[in-house]
Order: structure tokens, then sequence, then C-alpha cells
């Protein structure tokens, strides 16, 4: 320890900041810092970073954060908006038969700038987005669900045989756990997990319990039980969805994004962190964290995409649901590239018809009325009879582009 | 002497012997660092807080198992590595003394529901669930608390790359996947990585220099 600088001291802890210290460099880490309350508080300090990062969702940062850095350009933002608002009067002076869409459509280009929206209303001025994930996440959710019982115990992987009877065992882990009629859990004969003593197919499900079959299997109580990775995470995601229907959104965020983590480091298959991406990223949607939501479902299509047998409806539906959320925020180049460089084929007429609908919105942006038109009478000609709010929305964006309104 | 095992008593039984007799070597040079936070939180017995809150530390089977590996001097060359990182432990001293203090202090900051009574025979270790068991520990609960209102107050002050990359990591991605996100280099990526950490830890700093003037 003689040899300790300042310098070493901050290589250390530089590389400790990053994670790329093992266990008996951060004992050396630890011990050096001893010699120093400065490098302890510094220690210290950093270890409460790393793990206020790794252990709380990150905070979002507001998608426009207006700063006004001077009182020149506040005066000048003033000027601007004074101005907006007397050329607004003057025009509703002289055009106040007519609704806002007609303005809209007879404005020059350079003045009319439609900005996309996933709030329809009849004779809206804006184009509608259609995003299936999206829609899911605006309706307050009125459906009792009912793990959402908030005294209920978190999701466990482990459990043990409390009982073995006439040939059957009983486990204390159930639904509540993630398990289902039909699923497997390994047991164990103690809990270092190393001495596999069979498997237990699940046929009676209760909430905290379950019942499987013993055959002639030697299984006694006390034996360890462990559900599979994929199972366990289904259990994390059904948690976050029950704080969810719960009205708990803070709580429900926190337990996807730690499905999430958990899943980073578990036996499960890709399409499984897709749905828990997927999950968080509807949840940061209704919290109106629009950056977080985007960035997880990039993150729910990379796993989706790494999937060689995924399916091209939840391939189409991220993608689409991704580009609808860049179009909310002006990013046009963005959900170009979504919507149009190599896209899935949904094999569902609705999916097909939202990707039109939305090439139809990213064409009335860039003002070619002439291509929206075509994309949404597309849209409308697929969409099913049976889906009637998406086709108020093509309908009137069709309306809107023909100058209908 | 060391601290020692509880080598009559069975898995999560209490430990019997105050830790206070237990200190030597690295432990007393970890209690006057924590002592000295102790007073830079306020504390009128910085010594004392210290040593109660390394006994909680102690009463605590994965912080004891983290604490020996990290801060004995003599721990055995192929020692088990302990379930908790170094983090987790400061992160967990740090909660603790800050409890610690804010008692001492006669406020009632913090409410810890759980019994501490360390003579009670009804006591052990499954009586006070691990920290690492969410929900279930009050202690861990007020780190979570103390972590949440940190990233809340300090993370809207660190640039925009620093958060993004912080955000990616976040979400679980690797080096090369945060690069390929944000289109730099992934020794830019580590780099702001680490920056984004050590300006976390610096308005982390300040807001306990502002906690102890309270």
């Amino acid at each position: 320890m003689s040899e300790i600088t300042q310098s070493w001291f901050d290589e250390k802890l530089a590389r400790f900041a990053r994670g790329e210290v093992g266990l008996d460099e951060a004992r050396e880490l630890a011990q050096a810092s001893l010699e120093s309350h400065a490098w302890f508080e510094d220690l210290t300090a950093t270890a409460l970073a790393k793990t206020a990062v790794s252990s709380v969702p990150v905070p979002a940062a507001p998608l426009r954060h207006a700063r006004w850095r001077s009182p020149f350009l506040l005066a000048t933002a003033a000027a601007i908006v004074i101005g907006i608002f007397v050329v607004n009067y003057a025009m509703r002076v002289s055009s106040k038969q007519r609704d806002s869409a007609r303005i809209a459509s007879l404005q020059p280009p350079s003045m009319y700038r439609p900005s996309p929206t996933l709030a329809f209303a009849p004779g809206s001025a804006q184009p509608v987005l259609l995003a299936e994930g999206l829609q899911l996440a605006t309706p307050a959710r009125t459906t009792q669900v009912f793990r959402g019982n908030q005294s209920s115990r978190s999701p466990r992987q482990t459990g043990a045989i409390i009982l073995v009877e006439d040939g059957q065992a009983t486990i204390n882990l159930g639904s509540v756990d993630g398990l289902a009629k039909g699923s497997e859990v390994e047991v164990y004969r103690d809990n270092t997990l190393k001495h596999p003593a069979g498997t237990l197919l699940v046929g009676t499900l209760f909430r905290e319990q379950a019942r499987a079959d013993v055959g002639p299997k030697d299984l006694k109580v006390k034996y360890v039980v462990q559900v599979t990775d994929g199972d366990h995470l289904q259990a994390l995601i059904q948690q976050a969805t029950a704080s969810e229907a719960r009205g708990d959104l803070t709580e429900a965020r926190r337990a996807a994004a730690s499905a999430i983590k958990w899943a980073n480091n578990a036996t499960v298959t890709t399409s499984q962190k897709a749905s828990a991406a997927e999950l968080l990223a509807r949840l940061d949607f209704t919290a109106k964290d629009l950056a977080g939501a985007e960035m997880h479902y990039r993150a729910a299509l990379d796993f989706l995409s790494a999937d060689q047998h995924v399916s091209q409806n939840d391939l189409a539906e991220v993608q689409n649901d991704l580009a609808a959320l860049a179009m909310l925020r002006g990013d046009y180049n963005s959900a170009d590239k979504l919507l149009r460089g190599n896209p899935p084929i949904p094999t569902k007429p609705n999916l097909r018809a939202e990707r039109l609908n939305n090439l139809g919105v990213l064409a009335e942006t860039r003002g070619d009325r002439t291509q929206a038109e075509s994309f949404y009478t597309q849209a409308l000609a697929i969409l099913p009879q049976d889906l009637p709010n998406e086709r108020r929305v093509a309908e009137a964006n069709l309306a809107r582009v023909k100058g209908l309104h | 002497m060391q601290p020692q095992a509880a080598s009559n008593s069975g898995p999560g039984e209490l430990e019997p012997a105050p830790v206070q007799h237990q200190i030597s070597g690295g432990y007393r040079h970890l209690l006057t660092a924590l002592a000295s936070r102790a007073h830079r939180f306020g504390s009128r017995d910085p010594e004392a807080a210290a040593q109660e809150a390394l006994t909680r530390s102690w009463e605590n089977t994965k912080s004891k198992a983290a604490l020996e590996f990290y801060f004995r001097n003599d721990v055995a060359p192929h020692a088990a590595p302990p379930a908790w990182s170094l983090d987790q432990l400061l992160a967990w001293l740090h909660v603790v003394l800050r409890y610690v203090v804010s008692e001492e202090r006669g406020r009632v900051a913090y409410r810890m529901e759980v019994s501490l009574d360390r003579h009670s025979e009804a006591w052990n270790e499954r009586s006070l669930p691990e920290p690492s068991d969410p929900g279930a520990n009050q202690l861990h609960q007020l780190l979570q608390r103390e972590l949440e209102s940190i990233l809340s107050e300090c993370f809207p002050k660190l640039d925009s790359e620093y958060q993004a990359v912080l955000r990616l990591r976040g979400a679980g991605m690797k080096y090369d996947e945060i690069a390929v996100r944000l289109g730099q280099k992934e020794n830019t990526v580590a780099t702001w990585l680490s920056r984004a950490i050590r300006d976390l830890a610096g308005c982390i700093k300040r807001r306990m220099q502002r906690i102890g003037k309270k």
C-alpha cells in the first residue's frame, strides 16, 4: 500500500466507475481508500452513483427543454409569439367560415406544418397516426386484474416441496411465480441446486401453491424446486402489469425495468426479453416519457431482430410503434427508415394498414399530399370492417388531404 | 483480534459478541473513515455512530461477508467472493450510517419497523429479511429511496451524452451496442460512461455536504 498515489487511485477509481475491476482489485481499492478520507468519500460517492444507475430506472430527460439563456433570446421569442398571435388573429378574421382543417389545406406548404398526433378527433387538422401498442396505452384500464392484489408477495424463482401425499407433491410456488398448468419445475435435493432429483409437471395450480404427480420419483418434503428462467421472467412481467392495473405506474415501470435487468443475465429467449422491453416502452409512453418509450421499443426491436423465429407481425408492430414515436417528436428521417427500410411483411391486415396510414402521415408532413392520399386510400382498403376506430382515423386522414373537411 | 464467526451458532443466528470489541486493522481504519462521514452528516458523537453503523452491518450475513472480504486485512488469498459487490456494500454502509446519525439526532426522518433487539432470544436473522430481498427490509427501502432521490436530483444535471449513455447502459446494453446506437466508438462510450459516473458522484458529494449543513 506504500506505493499508492493519487494518480494510482484516480485510475483505479475510473476503472471501478466503468465496472472494469475484478474482486481482488475492488478489495485493493477499498483498502486503499481508507488511507484518506477524501478517497473514501470519492469511492463511496462513486459506488452510490453506480448503484443508483443500476438499481433505479434512469429518469428520462424532457423531450424538448427550452432554456432561456439570455434576455435577448427571451425578448426575441416574445416578439415571435406576439407576431404569430397577430397573424393568426388576422387570418381568423379573414376566414371565419372555414374550419381549421380547410385553412391548413389552403395555406402554402411553408406555412402549413402538420404535426402528427395519436389523439383522434373528428375533423382534426392534424394527421393521425395508427400504432397498435401505443393505442393500448392511452385509454384508462378498467378491467380488474387478479394478480393486482397489492398484498400479494413478489414472484420467487425457488421454493420447496411442502407436502408429499397420495402420490402428489405440493410446492409453495404458484401462478404468482409464473407457473401455469403443465409448467415444468426442476427439483433439487438441497438449496445448492447441484443435486437434481427430477422434474415435476404442474397439474393443479393455485396462486401461491401448486400440485404435481410425483410418479416413481423419490421426492421428499423440503426438497428445493425451481421455476425456469422463462417462467420467472413471465412472473416479473405480470407483476409489472399488475402494478399498472392498480394505477401505480411508477412501481410498474420499476418492476418492468427490474425484469429487463434480470432477463439480461438469464436463460430466456430474445423474444421474451423483447416482451419485457416492449412492456416498459408502453409504460414509459403511458407516463408521457416518449424518449424512454422510444429507447425501450428500440431495445425490443433489437431483441426481436436477433430472433430467427421471430413473428413478422410482432416485428412489424414494434417497428410501427417506434416509427410513430419518432414522428411524434418530429424525427421524420428515423420514421422513414423504420417504415420503408426492409420492413417485415405482417400477415395481419390491420398491421399492414397501420403502416400504410403512417406512411401517409409521413408523406403529409413532407408536403406530398398526392402520395399521402394514395397511402391513406390503400390503408382504408385493407382495414377490416371490425376495426371502426382505425377506419375512422384513416377516413379522416384521407378526407383532410383531399380537402373535404 | 479479528471479528470471529459464531462457531457455535447455527445458520442465521445472531452473532453473540458485540463488534466493538472485535475490531482491528482494516476495521479500525474503516471506523475512522465512517466516523469522518458521520461527522459530516452532523453527528455529535461520530465514533459511536460509526461503531453502531458497523455493528448493524455486522449483523447482516451479506454485509458482514462483504465487510470481511473487502476491508479485512488478512483475508485468505482464495476467500470465497461475497454475495455483495463493493458498490452494494458501500451504498449499504452509507444508508445505515445516515440512519444511525438521524436516529442520534433525535429526528424521525427515517422509520425502521424491523426489530433490532439484539438481546431477544426470539430474534434471529430470518426475522430480519435480507436487504437484497426488495421491499422486505426497511433499510433496503431507505436505500432505494436514497438512490431514487440521488438520481432525480443529479441525473438531469449531467450532459446529454452522459445521460444517453447511462440510459442505454441502464437498459442492459453492452458497450458495442451503445456505440452503434449513438454512432460513437466503443472507447468514447467507455469514456462517457466513466465521466458520467464521475459527474454523478460529484453531485452526490455536494449533496452530502448540503445534508451535513442542515
